[in-house]
């Protein structure tokens, strides 16, 4: 297992490489650029503007930049941002609790909502429950997430005035305040997840309670609910988690989205003002984060499976 | 009987109806007020012209001077006046007694600093050196008189040094030991200025929170100022109607201006100042190098009715760049340059090689497919341009609009990439020297017009302290630039605040926010 983990880790070196590469390259060869953008500004300080544009490299070729933002990087300096002259280290560190925080509310509302329907529904196949449940995941499925999200704003938040219309708190936010607060974009962010581990878990489910140790096990006796969570689910839990660890990626994506919209400043909310300025360290420093996050999650999911069934080896 | 008891009533009435508006009129202190920002990345000095940035900025700094409500000229704030012993030199007069803001690791609790002329002359360098964003113009030396005395001496006469909003007006005050102590990074997280609010804490891109500043020379009424981000501009307006937050300070929709204008809860308060919006050419580019082309597209163009369809009563039609609330240029006579008059304009192409030879219904140019594509960026002024895409269109032109990012569509017009193009500027003072200054051509000037007798005049106007001789160079240098058609103007859009009718005397920013002055001061009437 250790040495499955080293080779894992190892190999995750020229998959971020060649990220940051891919990139690197997208954004040099897109149309737009942060200094035209700068220099398009009626009241702009050209002079200025041609001097931070020498200092940064911009005015240099792109893969020659790339060289200078990897010896950097390699030194652990992300560069700083071209837009707010701020280290993006610094910028990125301010903002990825908050994405965690979201991502992390977001499984668990997912879960909390996926598990039980899927399980029950699975229990009581073909009944009002289970077309209930998998009209439930079709619509979690189905909605487009800010559609979503501005109806709940619309209806929580401003018509009931039950809940905050913005992500978190900025002053003296205690942790039932910050829960308070993530329920909307949780939910918003969380509905697509929780639709499809809901029909996932109910196909597995039927498919597990159909198999001959759950007959075996009720036919010695065991109650239907210790059929289902002690026998059916955790054999049906490994392509949940598979999708769950899958699923994750998406979330971190679908986050640049919920967190516009619910104002939460993440680090979705900082990649979408990048890409709109085109500002190159900080997207290259956001996509990398986003993209060690999800490899590391996928590492995670890979020593979940051993501890969840013995009989894997990955040695 | 009847009639004295009348009287009597009437009487007790009106002084009721006076006292009420005696009371109303009377300041409360307390509260805070809670302003909406679309983005707040960071608080470092100079470095973007964003509106919510430097907004928030203008409350925690003083500046030498601010732009009047009511006609953009300057008037007194940390400086109490200047003078111009003769046209190349400034003198400003600081105001005394005025503190830097205490409890913060420069200045301890209790240990405030007076500002003096060498904390302005260190400020203006440190502007100088460090802004991207505003530019000061050509200053030869800033230098402490006295205590309270500066000197700025200009290589030539400088009037837009005090009279633009985006130069010496965007200038904060700062002490020199707080920049040497804590580095330009750690200043931007802990500002230490002498404005009206002082900084208390900020969260990038959630919230920046401002308490009042004991000390001020002016009155503060407010406990504290909140700049809460809220990026999407109709979860601004859901966060107003939910009473989150308490003004929405630009209103970028039209739309929900007439929406918010028919609540009774909320003031739509216009902005003294607004935007130019207009059709640009590449003055570089066949066919739109002919001024004749450029003259003729206009006369196919039914400006009035596409501007009013789309912005209502929330703009004026333009006929030059500068519009009627900047105090010089506004040339009202320019109107004769334009009119609709199609048969003249279709006439003017057939003359300059444009004809429908496949006969396909549109004209083509010496045999080749013409075609115009106006580029644009989101905003309001995308439906109006599809109006006026259509009418070509019935015109026989195969015109179409194309909606681009706008990092996009900046880089195609400063790297030259676009022919026609939606242009618009901040109709400020010198939008117009920076949009047609052949100087300003790879930067503002996306039009690429390069007119020596334009950039003398203009050159000139930059000179002119006088208004009036100012304001008589500055309409000759519009006239022929316009005369060669290098733009079409269409109109000017009105900026508007929506504000919750509890606050009160809130003044829409212009060369940034004012919520203390000698001109208004904001308090919440709960």
């Amino acid at each position: 297992m250790g040495k499955y983990l080293a080779r894992r880790i190892l190999t995750t070196i020229p998959v971020l490489v060649g990220i940051s590469f891919i990139v690197f390259a997208l954004v040099s060869f897109a149309p737009g650029d942060s200094i035209s953008l700068m220099l398009s500004n009626e009241t702009v300080n050209v002079e200025n503007v041609e001097k931070l544009k020498t200092e940064l490299g911009l005015d240099r070729p792109w893969y020659i930049q790339y060289v200078m933002y990897m010896e950097k990087l390699l030194k652990g300096d992300m560069g700083r941002s071209v837009q707010f002259s701020r280290p993006v280290a610094e910028m990125i560190g301010e903002k990825i609790g908050n994405t965690f925080k979201l991502t992390i509310f977001s499984c668990l509302v997912s879960l909390c909502i996926a598990i039980p329907l899927g399980v029950l529904a699975a229990a009581r196949r073909r009944s009002v429950f289970d077309y209930s449940a998998t009209a439930i995941a079709l619509v979690g499925v189905s909605m487009p997430s800010f559609y979503l999200g501005l109806l709940l704003i619309l209806f929580f938040g401003l018509k009931l005035g039950w809940l905050p219309i913005r992500g978190l708190p900025t002053y003296d936010s205690t942790l039932f305040k910050q829960i308070r607060f993530l329920i909307l974009p949780s939910i918003t962010l969380g509905s697509s997840m929780a639709g499809i581990l809901t029909r996932l878990t109910r196909a597995t489910m039927i498919e597990a309670l159909g198999q001959d140790f759950a007959r075996t096990a009720r036919a010695k006796g065991q109650s239907e609910i210790g059929v289902l969570f002690k026998h059916a689910f955790p054999n049906a839990f490994l392509p949940i988690l598979t999708t769950f660890g899958m699923q994750f990626g998406s979330l971190l994506g679908g986050a640049v989205i919920i967190e516009t919209i619910f104002s939460l400043p993440g680090l979705g909310m900082l990649a979408m003002n990048a890409v709109k300025f085109r500002d190159l360290p900080l997207i290259q420093g956001t996509v990398l984060i986003f993209a060690v996050c999800f490899v590391a999650v996928m590492l995670i999911v890979d020593i979940l499976y051993v501890i969840i069934d013995p009989r894997i080896r990955y040695d | 009987m009847l009639r004295k008891a009348f009287t009597v009533l009437v009487v007790i009435a009106l002084l009721l109806g006076g006292l009420t508006t005696v009371f109303a009129a009377t300041p409360k202190s307390g509260g805070t007020l809670r302003i909406a920002a679309s983005s707040l990345q960071s608080l470092q000095l100079y470095k973007t012209a964003a509106n919510d940035i430097t907004d928030s900025q203008s409350v925690i700094f003083d500046r030498l001077f601010i732009l009047s409500k009511d006609n953009f000229k300057p008037i007194p704030s940390l400086a109490e006046g200047w003078t111009n012993p003769n046209p190349l030199t400034w003198v400003f007069s600081i105001r005394k007694g005025v503190l830097f803001h205490d409890d913060n690791s420069v200045f301890p609790k209790g240990t405030r600093r007076e500002v003096t002329a060498d904390d302005v002359v260190y400020s203006i360098g440190f502007m100088q050196k460090t802004s991207t964003a505003w530019t000061l113009g050509p200053i030869t030396s800033v230098k402490a008189l006295d205590r309270y005395t500066v000197e700025i001496t200009t290589e030539t006469p400088q009037p837009f040094l005090v009279n633009d909003p985006n130069r010496l007006c965007r200038m904060c005050i700062i002490p020199k030991e707080a920049i040497e102590k804590l580095g330009e990074d750690g200043f931007a997280k802990h500002p230490i200025g002498t404005g009206p609010y002082k900084f208390k804490s900020f969260s990038p891109d959630s919230g920046l929170l401002l308490v009042k500043n004991t000390s001020y020379y002016l009155p503060t009424y407010l406990d504290a100022v909140e700049f809460v981000v809220i990026p999407d501009p109709l979860a601004q307006s859901i966060a107003l109607q939910s009473g989150e937050i308490d003004i929405i300070k630009h209103l970028f929709n039209l739309e929900m201006a007439t929406s918010f204008e028919k609540n009774t809860k909320f003031d739509v308060v216009k902005s003294g100042g607004g935007s130019y919006r207009g059709i640009g050419f590449n003055t570089t580019i066949a066919p739109y190098n002919n001024p004749a082309v450029r003259k003729a597209i206009s006369m196919l163009l039914d400006i009035d009715t596409a501007y009013k369809a789309v912005i209502g009563n929330h703009g004026e039609r333009a006929y030059g760049q500068v519009p009627p609330w900047v105090p010089f240029g506004y040339d009202p006579s320019l109107k004769n340059l334009w009119s609709y008059d199609p048969a003249q304009g279709l006439k003017i192409l057939a003359a300059n090689g444009f004809k429908d030879q496949d006969g396909d219904g549109f004209l083509e140019l010496n045999g080749k497919p013409f075609k115009i594509e106006i580029k644009t960026l989101p905003g309001s002024q995308v439906k109006t341009l599809t109006i006026l895409a259509t009418q070509l269109r019935e015109k026989g032109i195969n015109a179409s609009v194309l909606t681009q990012d706008t990092a996009v569509w900046a880089d195609d017009l400063v790297k030259g990439n676009t022919t026609v193009f939606f242009d618009y500027s901040f109709a400020g003072t010198t939008g117009f020297h920076s949009l047609f200054h052949g100087n300003m051509i790879g930067a503002a000037n996306t039009h690429f017009y390069n007119n020596p007798e334009v950039n003398r005049l203009l050159d000139e106007a930059l000179t002119k302290i006088k208004f009036d001789e100012l304001s008589t160079l500055w309409k000759k240098a519009q006239r022929l630039v316009f005369e060669d058609t290098v733009g079409i103007p269409l109109y000017f859009e009105y900026s508007y605040s929506v504000v919750s009718k509890k606050v009160v005397d809130f003044v829409p920013p212009w060369g940034g926010l004012t919520l203390v002055s000698s001109e208004n001061n904001v308090w919440l009437n709960k």
